[in-house]
């Protein structure tokens, strides 16, 4: 009896576990850079051209460095939404800098902010991409097919372009060309290309 | 009736003859259906007097102002004093002339149509095919009246009498006289006026200004202009001869044998080829539809025994037709502006400026300028220069011709004869603008950027290059970042090209450059040798429009590309890459011809 209750128990404790983390793994809730953790340190940013110019090229290095290590934390997180109020870690601060300024002359400035910061994420992504080799670049690979839609929609990538970038990144990632056949053609309809059979 | 039966040509002859008694009637308005150009004998009386006149329809493009206009039947000369019967259309901007004094008058002489009764001016004018369309359209945005002979021939069914100069001349300056007559047009019989042609329409304008004094000395002309013009017919045959325009030489043979029955006896020079050529020139093809096959002809395939041109003009009837078009031999009365283009395949340069010697012997006052081009893309050119010039003269400015001048004498630079039909544009200024979709600007390439192609009208080829110089623009990056760029072309423009028989030109081609970025104004923005565009950018440069376009100003290539990523950009890579790449990206490049010369 005591053992069945124990049983029982521990069901009760593990479900419990189970169904907290499928509510806080599901539920919708605004991805800003500080709830994941990808907030660049305040300290950091500059908020002048004469701060900018202050800047010694070691530091310069060192942020674009910090940032472009960050852009790698993201893999897996969606895109940001309107209004990003701090610079996201995978931002440097002269970047910033310089999308705020450009975002501040559009007529809706938090979503052009917004957008210009998914474009440059997925810029140092494909750039990261380019640039390694093994796992993690199976993993950046794997990013970029999900962020390619949005970067369409959002007219940042022309449609032709962005089928040729899931064409390579899945002549990587999927070594079997029967089943590559069939995620080339499930990236292609996510970006409305119409997929011939025979193709890749 | 565009084929007019025998019985409506003795009609025709009836009211001749009935004019020539000097019996006079008002003018009437003739029927909309094709019998306006069968009139009945309602008009006598002296060249210049209007027989009838209907409201009409123009087409003369998008650019075109509104006006009202008609088409006009009136009486005229031949070049052998005969009367004759010859339509036109008249047309009155419909906004009101804002000038000084009266409506000024452009007595427009036209260049070739073609020899099918169809081409007649009047009838492309109204269904929007005619190729001037362009320059009429400028002379009535310029708030002038515009008068547009169809030359004898047209719409009566006859043969046109093309490039019997006094014809073409008088008719020319009758149709004035007729505007003036149709009530309520607002055509003043003292307006000032002026004679344009180029070409066909350059030897009529000359023909008008050196008959002006004594065939209409009332008419207040204050200037010609004429460019293009064949005012040398012997010169002119042999240039044509074999040669890209020979179809302009065989049109030239048919129409002077018309008004020269006996000076060129066709039945008897004309082979069994050359009988049946004429008849199909004549029967339906228009200009552009000659152009193609008769291109690099010699007339000896014509000809009966073969007899090339040196054989022909050695019979003194036909050396003698041809010498009666001979222009320089009277004073230019008003001021002039003759112009021609260098590069011109289908009239010669030199007997052009052996005509502003001859004009400049008998103390005309001659103005000349050279345009760098070739013959269709001057035409078009011209057009603004020639406004500019007229609207001087219309507004009382003075001018003291250019007979005196240090400016070496022009050479030709025409393309070669006898092969392919090449309008080479050489170093045409480019006007290009690109707008930059992210950030929302618009970039100019720098003024002195051009494009030197060759079109291989009949090859069906464009084959040329870009030259931009490295240039600085203010991107709206931080404030307003001085961003250094080169425009580097990547191999050769190319692609397709054609002229159709509509003369509407069509160019299908793809231009490819390397954005490179030079510089940052800002210290921190370090960018490296070499931050470019990581693949060159596709500009496709496509046109379809009318080849008036060539020449004046509107051959524009828009459309809009794909910048990519760039690469080699150091540091902020990612960072330009964001802020200059992806589609959207509109451009717009437009080619003209550089400025003409004064000589």
């Amino acid at each position: 009896m005591d053992k069945t209750i124990r049983n029982w128990r521990f069901i009760a404790v593990v479900t419990s576990v189970l169904v907290a983390a499928a509510v806080l793994l599901l539920k919708p809730l605004p991805l800003l850079p500080e709830q994941q953790g990808l907030s660049g340190a305040a300290s950091d940013d500059i908020n002048s051209l004469a701060e900018a110019e202050a800047l010694t090229d070691a530091q310069i290095a060192a942020q674009q460095a910090q940032a472009e290590h960050a852009t790698l934390a993201t893999l897996g997180s969606p895109d940001v939404t309107a209004p990003v109020t701090s610079r996201p870690a995978y931002v440097s601060p002269v970047e910033w800098l310089v999308l705020k300024r450009v975002a501040a002359q559009d007529e809706a400035p938090q979503e052009s902010l917004a957008q210009l910061v998914n474009k440059l994420r997925f810029s140092k992504q494909v750039a990261l991409w380019q640039s390694y080799q093994g796992a993690r670049r199976m993993a950046l690979g794997e990013q970029l097919l999900r962020a390619i839609p949005g970067q369409v929609e959002q007219r940042d990538l022309a449609r032709a372009d962005a089928h040729q970038l899931q064409r390579r990144v899945l002549y990587e990632i999927e070594p079997d060309p029967v089943r590559r056949q069939q995620r080339l053609q499930q990236q292609a309809q996510r970006i409305g290309v119409q997929f011939e059979v025979g193709e890749g | 009736m565009l084929n007019r039966s025998p019985v409506c040509r003795l009609a025709a002859t009836a009211l001749l003859a009935f004019a020539a008694t000097g019996a006079t009637a008002a003018p009437t308005p003739g029927p909309t259906g094709p019998s306006f150009y069968d009139p009945v004998a309602t008009a006598s009386g002296n060249h210049g007097e209007l027989v009838w006149y209907r409201s009409a329809t123009t087409d003369l493009g998008p650019d075109a102002p509104a006006v009202t206009a008609w088409n006009v039947v009136y009486r005229s000369n031949d070049a052998l004093d005969n009367a004759n019967l010859v339509t036109g259309t008249v047309m009155v901007p419909s906004a009101p002339w804002s000038g000084g004094g009266e409506r000024p008058v452009i007595n427009y002489a036209v260049g070739t149509h073609g020899l099918a009764q169809r081409c007649a001016p009047s009838l492309q004018i109204a269904n929007g095919s005619d190729y001037e369309a362009a320059n009429l359209a400028a002379a009535l945005s310029a708030g002038y009246a515009v008068l547009v002979s169809d030359n004898p021939g047209y719409t009566t069914g006859d043969t046109p009498t093309y490039l019997a100069g006094k014809a073409q001349g008088q008719a020319v300056l009758d149709l004035f006289t007729a505007a003036t007559q149709i009530p309520d047009a607002g055509i003043s019989a003292t307006a000032p006026s002026a004679i344009w042609g180029y070409s066909q329409g350059g030897q009529t304008a000359a023909f008008a200004g050196e008959l002006l004094s004594s065939y209409a000395p009332d008419m207040n002309v204050v200037a010609v202009a004429a460019g293009g013009t064949p005012a040398d017919f012997i010169d002119t045959a042999y240039y044509l001869n074999g040669s890209t325009g020979a179809s302009f030489l065989l049109q030239a043979v048919v129409g002077l044998a018309e008004q020269y029955p006996d000076g060129i006896p066709l039945d008897e020079l004309a082979n069994e080829d050359g009988k049946r050529e004429i008849a199909n020139v004549t029967a339906d093809q228009c200009v552009f539809d000659t152009l193609f096959p008769y291109m690099n002809k010699d007339i000896a395939e014509y000809t009966q025994g073969n007899q090339g041109l040196p054989e022909l003009l050695a019979i003194d009837s036909v050396n003698d037709t041809l010498r009666a078009q001979q222009l320089g031999t009277q004073k230019m009365p008003v001021p002039m502006y003759m112009y021609h283009g260098q590069a011109d395949e289908f009239i010669p340069l030199a007997q052009h400026t052996t005509l502003k010697r001859d004009y400049c012997r008998r103390y005309s006052n001659v103005t000349f300028d050279v345009y760098p081009s070739e013959h269709i893309v001057t035409q078009f050119q011209a057009a603004p220069y020639v406004l500019q010039w007229l609207g001087d003269r219309f507004a009382g400015k003075g001018t003291w011709g250019t007979c005196l001048t240090f400016n070496p004498k022009p050479t030709s630079t025409a393309n070669p004869g006898g092969g392919n039909f090449v309008v080479s544009l050489d170093e045409w200024p480019l006007d290009a603008r690109i707008d930059l979709a992210t950030l929302d600007q618009t970039v100019t390439l720098p003024g002195d950027s051009s494009f030197t192609a060759d079109t291989d009208i009949t090859a069906g080829t464009l084959d040329g290059t870009l030259e931009v110089p490295d240039f600085s623009t203010k991107l709206k990056i931080l404030v307003n970042l001085d961003v250094g760029l080169s425009v580097v072309p990547v191999g050769r423009t190319s692609g397709t090209v054609s002229l159709d028989n509509q003369g509407q030109l069509a160019i299908d081609g793809l231009a490819q450059a390397d954005i490179t970025v030079r510089n940052a104004g800002f210290s921190f923005l370090r960018i490296p040798f070499g931050c470019r565009t990581s693949s060159p950018v596709d500009f496709p440069v496509n046109f379809a429009g009318p080849v008036s376009s060539l020449g004046n100003g509107k051959l524009t290539f828009a459309g809009t590309t794909t910048f990519p990523s760039l690469t080699d950009c150091g540091l902020f890579n990612s960072l330009f890459t964001t802020l200059m790449s992806g589609p959207g990206q509109e451009y717009s490049f437009t080619v003209a011809p550089p400025a003409p010369r004064r000589w």
